[in-house]
């Protein structure tokens, strides 16, 4: 029976880390199941969901990855999903519609706070957030996939949104998924990602 | 760090796209409520388009909420009423466009389509009566729009229905004189719509379509006008093809969301996806239309020489783009020049830079004929006749679907301004060069023998 964790890893961005990393999991037997990878300024970070044998200690995952990873000054961190409580899973029945936001505009505090607050009185689930800001310009691009419930008025939605960032120029936009795929992929209708399902 | 996903640059040049669909159309075969008994007829046809129709509005709420894409307007049509009302008298037909109206009144919905005939061979006793019918019909109705497919290429053009069909406008506008004669303008004189295509103003649900269709048109303006004005900023000298395709792609972003939108709410009516129209066409948005695009184009006033040739190019453009992005795409598309709902036209054509012979002239660069302009209240039939014949004459040849709608404005001349409910913009009425030197030519009747 394999038990399951979930890793996080931060460490200085250097050629091979990935590569260690991969060593270390494999030397304890671990399996990768799901993976997100991403380089924030000079730093490597990377959120792993993986399954390890039954007995293998936890201290001991830490441990060994932590040591293996010692050059790249890796923080590991893990967490034992069966601990927590669960009060959404993934599998809810509830149907969601993803969308794509995205904002830009000149640099201000608050904007994502702002964002964030109203997302979350209508129920709508952040799944991905990317973001940066131009240092030339000191302006701001940020673009987040979200799940909302099934009835959500979209172009209520990003009216509200606009209205409010009207003052600072700053723009929004909101896309289904699929209106964004039919636009993004060749295929015709109904052979690619835009048909529903 | 730069972000460099795919996801991340795609969504970059995705963003802010003004996406809309300008119609969604719900086809409704009626051709089995055919009844002697008009009342039968009547409340069968009633029955019928609200059943079929009743959650057409509330479906293009949800999937416009659901996609963030705004639906600008809701058409019903029907089967031809000439064919579904064989035998009736005019009156019978006043009383069948009424129940249209009401029916599409209880739907909330904007315009109701299929008071139609086919008449490019010959008249049956019912088109007759139907053509008989519309000045009552159209001056007694609101919603309802009324057509006459006057010819094709294959089977030449019917000058005796142009004839009469002159008449019958003079006799509409006349009986609603009160309101500058505007039911004038609810009636469309068609050529080449050979698939009884449901885009052209007035149009009916065609042969060769199953018993509920949804099709829908693309507001393809707005996006390429963003796309110019995108470029412009880029590079405001570009050559025109790459100005070309610019509109190309801008196209097939419009097309591509308007076929989402309307397979969506096909498939929530329980009805078939029919096809994509990717006309430009004025919608009530200011700065919304073909005319707006001109100056993008570097073309400051609609009807200034190269007008044409940017036309062309639009068309040709909006074409390709709409060709690649979808197999539901018709080939049909066309640029509507609707002088009374379009303020940019309007202005041009009060300003004196857009003469009627120069929109008569639009037809042979991807216009859809004459459309919605305002002419003089004593203009004769036979001259209306003409104007009509020529924009028939041109489609014919061009083997290209043509609508042509005119306003006898009673008791106007030349120059006048005339206003109307409901429409966006003041009018002025167009001279017509050489009035009633034809005469003698529409008088001959017959026909206009096909296109080799």
């Amino acid at each position: 029976m394999a038990k399951q964790y979930i890793l996080t890893v931060l460490a200085s961005n250097r050629t091979g880390i990935l590569a260690a990393l991969a060593n270390a999991l494999d030397e304890l037997g671990g399996n990768t199941l799901d993976v997100s990878q991403a380089v924030i300024r000079q730093f490597f970070t990377m959120i792993v969901a993986a399954e390890f044998p039954e007995n293998r200690d936890p201290d001991v995952i830490v441990d060994h990855i932590r040591a293996v990873c010692r050059p790249y000054g890796a923080e590991v961190s893990l967490k034992d999903p069966s601990d927590e409580e669960v009060f959404e899973s993934a599998d809810d029945p509830v149907e969601k519609q993803r969308y794509v936001l995205t904002i830009a505009g000149p640099d201000r505090p608050g904007v994502l706070r702002f964002i964030a607050h109203r997302l979350a009185q209508h129920g709508i689930d952040l799944v991905d957030l990317q973001g940066q800001r131009r240092e030339e310009d000191r302006t701001f691009l940020f673009s987040m996939e979200l799940d909302a419930p099934l009835g959500i008025d979209s172009l209520q939605l990003r009216r509200e949104l606009e209205i409010e960032f009207m003052s600072d120029s700053i723009t929004v936009s909101l896309q289904h998924r699929r209106v964004l795929a039919a636009l993004a992929h060749p295929e015709p209708m109904g052979f690619n990602v835009a048909s529903p399902g | 760090m730069e972000h460099s996903t795919s996801f991340f640059s795609a969504l970059q040049q995705l963003r802010q796209l003004p996406l809309d669909v300008r119609t969604i159309t719900l086809g409704i075969n009626v051709a089995d409520c055919h009844d002697r008994s008009l009342h039968v007829l009547c409340e069968s046809l009633y029955q019928r388009i609200v059943t079929k129709g009743a959650k057409l509005a509330a479906v293009c709420g949800e999937v416009s909420s659901l996609f963030g894409v705004p639906i600008l307007q809701r058409r019903l049509c029907v089967t031809p009423i000439d064919r579904v009302a064989q035998g009736k008298n005019a009156d019978d037909f006043v009383n069948i466009a009424r129940t249209l109206d009401g029916a599409a009144a209880n739907l909330h919905i904007d315009r109701i389509g299929g008071f139609a005939a086919d008449v490019q061979h010959g008249m049956t006793s019912s088109s007759k009566q139907l053509i008989a019918s519309l000045p009552a019909a159209l001056s007694q109705t609101e919603r309802v729009r009324a057509a006459v497919h006057v010819g094709t290429t294959e089977s030449g053009v019917n000058m005796e229905a142009i004839s009469l069909l002159a008449h019958t406008l003079l006799a509409t506008s006349a009986a609603t004189a009160h309101r500058n004669g505007d039911a004038s303008a609810k009636l469309a004189i068609l050529a080449n719509d050979s698939t009884g295509h449901p885009h052209l103003t007035g149009a009916c649900l065609g042969d060769g379509w199953g018993d509920l269709v949804v099709h829908v048109g693309v507001g393809a303006a707005a996006i390429i006008q963003h796309a110019l004005q995108q470029q412009r900023r880029e590079n405001p000298n570009a050559p025109l093809h790459e100005l070309a395709a610019t509109i190309q792609t801008a196209a097939f972003q419009a097309t591509r969301t308007a076929e989402l939108v309307g397979r969506e709410v096909a498939t929530r009516l329980g009805a078939d996806f029919g096809s994509v129209d990717v006309t430009l066409a004025p919608t009530l948005r200011p700065h919304d239309s073909v005319v707006d695009l001109l100056p993008l184009m570097g073309i400051d006033r609609v009807g200034a020489p190269g007008t044409a040739t940017a036309l062309v190019l639009l068309l040709n453009a909006i074409r390709a783009g709409s060709a690649f992005a979808s197999c539901a795409a018709g080939a049909y598309s066309r640029i509507m020049l609707s002088v009374l709902e379009d303020a940019g036209l309007s202005e041009a054509t009060q300003s004196g830079t857009l003469t009627f012979d120069q929109l008569c002239m639009a037809a042979n660069a991807g216009s859809s004929g004459l459309d919605l302009i305002c002419l003089a209240g004593d203009t004769d039939a036979a001259t209306l006749a003409a104007i009509i014949s020529d924009q028939v004459s041109f489609a014919v040849l061009n083997r290209r679907p043509c609508a042509v709608r005119l306003i006898p404005v009673p008791g106007k001349q030349a120059g006048d301004a005339v206003s109307y409910s409901g429409m966006k913009n003041d009018a002025v009425i167009l001279p017509v060069r050489g009035a009633g030197l034809a005469t003698k030519f529409i008088e001959r009747g017959g026909r206009l023998p096909p296109v080799r």
